[in-house]
């Protein structure tokens, strides 16, 4: 697929996403916690478009109330993660020494545990996940990526012409990173924020499936876990679910490609 | 030789840095995250005095710092701490991991060999032929491929493969040979298969534009050859690196996997630990699959090395 539909077909998806997040509550033709009795793993219909789950729930509006919560920890996990590691890879690769090696130790520390490792630990310990204990559970490693992706951008401007003039001028440290450093990061951040949006959502998804599914919303991986068993009886309670969180990730990895190769033209296919 | 053997040990003294940085972080988040263990292990019908035991048995009533030692000490013996199965019987957390540890060996192992199996051919012959139709039908499967869950995928080829086409065994048949690994292994290697193969394509395309290669053309040497030799001598360290980082993911892959399929293995094991709350046990897996993952980091970069004597001098 070339770069520009790569980008519009991502974007496009991504609006979907959103706009099932954040009208899907309204126009969820059922409400998440309705038991129609009548119709327990009924198939689709025209009163259930998607057939019913185990308890009679309407499938179709348990999705769309799932977008809100794979929306809200993708894009929490998301904002968390870059703020902090984004302002750790500055003052380690800006300011060096001493600073970057203690920071460094916790980058590695940090890119040790495998995936969602480390948020099982803390949801399990934590007891009764939520949306913002998953967020900050994925948050707790999902930091390190961009602290050492900025580190060697921040370092290799801190010798460019232009941060060496505005360090003569007498411009502070903070000033110098925030004015003239972190522009310089910006693009490969947004490209990094694009790939976790998918791979938060992913993870969200996966520890639901293992029972780790946060008891203040509709999670798109418990509802997996509950039809991937159902797959002789109700097909679409197998399929549906994986499907919206394919989708999902599909879109926000087909942006962030786009977006790298725009910003990396050595990449160009 | 001295500088080489320097920075061996400076490579080890990090690695063992590491290490004790993710005790240190596992210790912290069991200890400092909010959630009372008692609590959690006795329910909500025990009375004081059974709190209070239990308390001081998990020394919870010292000190952080003080914690922190009875923690070190208990992991130096090398136990991880004791866990209780679901018979009763109490035995030592490295006792259970390394009891299906193999198991989990397997199912990584069958998942490494089907990413590489896809990704080296696929990303070496895509970029030789780049443009082509197989080059456009790669680069579409390596982007799906990482895309599709893991947990939405291994459900469907089951369904599949094992019930409609009955080609394959279904979790809970009795496991006899390698049927039982294919399904899992192509589930867990699929993602690894994509990444990796968009990788090679690309540092494929950029040794291919070396100069050594284009002399290697001229001189006049078979290209199956040059691809062989000089390519693929360029291409494939950057492969490996990500290869060691991607372990990560393989290994938190697995745990999804095992469940999918029913397989026994230390992601089963954590799962039930989870489920029982079986505090030793959660915490020592953890522990184990990090510091597995450190260790085979350090293997790769020492692999490297010798893949590229340029490295043996860097400081």
């Amino acid at each position: 697929m070339r770069r520009s539909a790569r980008i519009r077909f991502g974007l496009a998806i991504l609006l979907l996403l959103v706009a099932a997040g954040v009208l899907g509550p309204v126009l969820a033709p059922w409400s998440p916690q309705a038991r129609d009795s009548g119709a327990i793993l009924a198939p689709a219909s025209s009163a259930h478009w998607l057939g019913t789950d185990e308890d009679g729930r309407d499938l179709l509006s348990l999705l769309l109330h799932g977008a809100r919560v794979a929306l809200l920890v993708g894009w929490g996990t998301v904002l968390v993660s870059a703020v902090v590691g984004t302002a750790v890879g500055l003052v380690s690769g800006f300011v060096g020494g001493l600073v970057d090696l203690g920071l460094q130790r916790l980058v590695e520390v940090a890119l040790a545990f495998p995936g969602v490792l480390l948020a099982i630990l803390l949801l399990f310990v934590a007891g009764r996940p939520s949306v913002t204990s998953v967020v900050v559970a994925l948050s707790l490693t999902g930091w390190a990526g961009y602290a050492r992706v900025v580190r060697g951008v921040a370092a290799s401007l801190r010798t460019r012409g232009y941060v060496q003039a505005g360090r003569l001028l007498g411009l502070g440290t903070p000033r110098l990173l925030a004015r003239h450093v972190l522009p310089g990061v910006a693009g490969p951040v947004l490209v990094l924020m694009t790939f976790q949006v998918g791979a938060a959502i992913l993870a969200e998804a996966g520890l639901s499936f293992l029972g780790l599914a946060p008891q203040d919303g509709t999670s798109w991986g418990s509802l997996l876990e509950q039809g991937a068993v159902l797959f002789v009886k109700a097909p679409l309670m197998g399929l549906a679910p994986g499907l919206a969180i394919a989708l999902a990730v599909l879109g926000v990895t087909l942006l962030g490609d786009g977006l790298r190769d725009r910003l990396d033209p050595r990449g160009r296919a | 030789m001295a500088r080489s053997g320097g920075a061996l040990l400076r490579r080890l003294l990090a690695s063992l840095a590491t290490l004790l940085g993710v005790v240190t972080l596992v210790f912290l988040v069991v200890r400092l995250v909010p959630g009372d263990p008692v609590q959690n292990l006795l329910g909500d019908y025990a009375d004081e005095a059974q709190a209070r035991a239990l308390r001081e048995r998990l020394h919870l009533d010292e000190p952080l710092w003080r914690q922190y030692g009875v923690y070190l000490a208990a992991l130096a013996d090398g136990s991880l701490g004791i866990s209780t199965e679901p018979g009763g019987r109490a035995r030592p957390v490295v006792d259970r991991l390394l009891e299906v540890f193999p198991a989990t060996l397997d199912l990584a192992a069958a998942g490494l060999l089907f990413a590489l199996a896809l990704a080296l051919p696929l990303g070496t012959l895509s970029a030789l032929r780049r443009g082509s139709w197989l080059d456009r039908g790669t680069t579409t499967f390596a982007v799906l491929g990482a895309a599709l869950p893991v947990i939405w995928l291994g459900p469907v080829l089951l369904y599949l493969f094992g019930v409609r086409l009955r080609w394959l065994p279904l979790p809970g048949e009795p496991i006899t040979g390698l049927a039982h690994l294919v399904l899992p292994g192509l589930v867990l290697g699929l993602a690894l298969a994509g990444k990796l193969t968009r990788l090679l394509r690309e540092t494929t395309l950029e040794a291919l534009g070396a100069a050594h290669v284009f002399l290697a053309h001229a001189r006049g040497v078979p290209g199956r050859v040059v691809v062989l030799r000089h390519v693929a001598r360029a291409s494939l360290p950057p492969v490996v690196t990500v290869l060691g980082m991607q372990l990560a993911a393989l290994l938190g892959g697995a745990i999804l996997t095992e469940k999918i399929f029913g397989r026994p293995g230390v992601g089963s094991l954590l799962v039930d630990a989870i489920a029982r709350r079986d505090y030793d046990l959660v915490q020592g897996s953890v522990i184990f699959v990090a510091t597995l993952y450190v260790v085979t980091n350090l293997a790769v970069d020492l692999v490297l090395v010798a893949l590229d004597p340029r490295l043996r001098h860097e400081a």
